[in-house]
């Protein structure tokens, strides 16, 4: 058992982490800590990649090879993936700039409420 | 041939590189974008009759074998939604050109179509591809451009459902790469084909590990194209934007992650196997709840644009219900109402932009008399919201009446029940619509002889028109369509 445990370690990890990340997201009202959630199910979905690549006693897929080396595909999907979670981020961090210059604030249950204190459509409003 | 897929891949993308170069010159740059993606769209045109003639066009980037690099699938498939997506966004933004300065500011106005040519590459890309990790990446784009839609307009509440738009997509970007990289682990390849060949020997004794795969995979899709109970970031965001965004957003994009699963369903896992994991009744079942629940919660809104916005996740219903049939006839009647789907809803968007640009009405109390004041934008609202309903002689009526010959076909008869219910729940909010803005008590009734089409900019009028228009035509003479889309299914059945 413990070492099945320790033989699928990567996989659980990157479980617990994606987890972590999600319980993250949802739990928090703070745009931020959301952003971060994100960042973290980011990496986790990352970890379980490159742990995919993983050989082992594998060397460095580096030409002249000798078996067995390591995958290399895997890590430079990764590296597709970090830009893609980066400026997912970039994106998101922008959007709270926003929100927090109109709201003045970074929670979303305080958001919620000076929302509902107004009528749901502001700009077009003209009763006829 | 490959000359004429890589401009047409490229074209989009060079003029959206250049197109912050001329920002001091909006209008150009709007009517250049509305010819480029014109352009493509005729090319995508070329593309398609030369792939009905000669069989699909295979490309592969970054290696020399399909196995490690990406490769690229032109199918009768593939083509046919690329000509839809790039004609009816072309016509988007022929009416975007007038239209988009009253929700975003002149000196964004650059942005606004650097970020909509970005969006048609990444969907183009999407359409075409044959690898997962390059749908990961594609689809990232599209969520990227698809929020920045959103966010141009700078209104409190655009700023909120971008964000909440942003994050729910890129929760489903990472469940769907958890499924992907399952799906490597098992087969050591992200080659769509290839993966369906290596997931047949070992679909029986690995079919947990597939199961966890296709599970992730078609909810974080599900997320992305907004199938029922993960719907929630769709009506504040499609409501809130821009008139061509939420055309853009609600006819097209959503559309475009549908195709990715599609793809998943059929390439990928393939009809047998997704029998044997017991998706197809997954499938019908949510896609029923969808349809119903999306058409309630568009019953009790008061914006025209949130009633829109409602009636886009009943109608992904319908085209789930298509899917979970696993058969031709229900792929050929899903893809149809896409199409359908696409038109009317880009031109029920459209025309209720001509409502809110021309007299700045946008409540459902607001339609009294706009029959007489807007008459040629309330005629196709019309025919659309019709069409939506399901009357006969609009596309509508067509879509709804093959999805109910597919499931009889496939002996899931009750579901028909069900579309005729949900078809019932339109008319519950289109009609009412409707019989305001010609009906309702109006002073306008005395100027009937009177009646002038309304003052909008012609560009707004005429792709109207044209949605308009087809709506009936394709309810009319489907027949040609239908010869595309026997050529499409067969190609997704028969592998790609």
């Amino acid at each position: 058992m413990i070492e099945l445990l320790l033989r699928q370690i990567h996989f659980i990890g990157a479980l617990t982490l994606f987890v972590l990340g999600l319980y993250i997201l949802v739990a928090n009202s703070n745009l931020i800590k959301k952003v971060m959630g994100v960042n973290i199910m980011n990496t986790a979905v990352f970890y379980f990649f490159v742990a995919i690549g993983n050989t082992p006693n594998a060397q460095p897929p580096i030409y002249p090879q000798t078996e067995p080396f390591a995958n290399p595909l895997p890590a430079s999907f990764i590296l597709t993936g970090i830009v893609v979670s980066v400026s997912i981020t970039v994106y998101a961090l922008a959007l709270i700039m926003n929100i927090y210059r109109t709201f003045g604030t970074f929670d979303t249950n305080e958001i919620t409420l000076i929302k509902d204190g107004k009528e749901p459509i502001v700009d077009d409003e003209h009763t006829t | 041939m490959t000359n004429i897929l890589l401009s047409h891949l490229l074209l989009p993308l060079i003029s959206a590189a250049i197109f912050p170069l001329i920002h001091e010159r909006p209008r150009l740059v709007a009517w250049l974008a509305t010819l480029i993606t014109a352009a493509t769209a005729i090319l995508s045109a070329v593309l398609l009759v030369h792939v009905t003639a000669n069989g699909s066009l295979r490309m592969v980037f970054s290696s020399t074998t399909s196995a490690i690099g990406i490769e690229l699938v032109i199918s009768s498939f593939s083509a046919l939604f690329a000509l839809i997506i790039t004609s009816i966004t072309s016509l988007i933004l022929l009416f975007s050109i007038e239209n988009v300065q009253r929700d975003v500011e002149e000196d964004r106005i650059a942005r606004y179509y650097t970020i909509v040519l970005v969006l048609v590459f990444a969907m183009l890309v999407l359409m075409y591809t044959n690898d997962l990790f390059n749908a990961y990446v594609f689809m990232a784009i599209v969520a990227i451009t698809a929020t920045a839609l959103v966010s141009i307009k700078q209104k409190k509440e655009n700023f909120m459902a971008s964000f909440r738009y942003l994050i729910l997509s890129e929760i489903g970007s990472l469940v769907y790469l958890l499924g992907v990289a399952i799906l490597y682990l098992l087969t050591g390849s992200l080659n769509m084909e290839l993966v369906h060949q290596l997931l047949q020997p070992i679909a029986q004794s690995q079919e947990i590990a597939i199961y966890a795969a296709t599970a992730f995979i078609v909810i974080g899709l599900s997320i992305k194209a907004a199938v029922f109970p993960l719907h929630i970031w769709l009506p504040d965001a499609h409501a809130s934007a821009p008139s061509s965004s939420s055309a853009l957003l609600s006819a097209i994009v959503i559309k475009v992650y549908l195709i990715v699963l599609i793809k998943f369903l059929y390439v990928v896992l393939g009809p047998a196997l997704v029998t044997q994991l017991s998706l197809d009744r997954y499938l019908l079942f949510v896609g029923v709840v969808a349809m119903i629940m999306g058409s309630f919660f568009a019953i009790g809104q008061r914006d025209v644009k949130r009633i829109l916005a409602y009636s886009t996740v009943a109608q992904v219903g319908y085209i789930i219900i298509g899917l979970g049939l696993m058969t031709p006839l229900g792929l050929f009647a899903a893809m149809f109402h896409m199409t359908s789907h696409a038109i009317m809803k880009s031109a029920l968007f459209l025309s209720s932009g001509v409502f809110i640009h021309f007299k700045n009405r946008r409540r459902v109390h607001q339609f009294q008399g706009l029959g007489y004041l807007a008459p040629l934008s309330m005629v196709v609202f019309g025919i659309a919201s019709l069409g939506m309903i399901g009357i006969p002689l609009t596309s509508g009526f067509v879509a709804k009446f093959q999805l109910s010959l597919g499931t009889v076909a496939s002996g899931e008869s009750w579901i028909v029940v069900f579309v005729l219910i949900s078809s019932f729940l339109n008319a519950v909010y289109y009609l009412p619509l409707l019989l305001r803005a010609y009906i309702g008590e109006s002073s306008h009734h005395e100027h009937l002889g009177s009646i002038k089409i309304e003052a909008v900019p012609k560009t707004m009028l005429v792709p109207v028109t044209i949605l308009g228009a087809s709506i009936v035509v394709l309810g009319v003479f489907p027949t040609a369509f239908f010869d595309l889309l026997d050529l499409a299914v067969a190609v997704l059945i028969g592998g790609m």
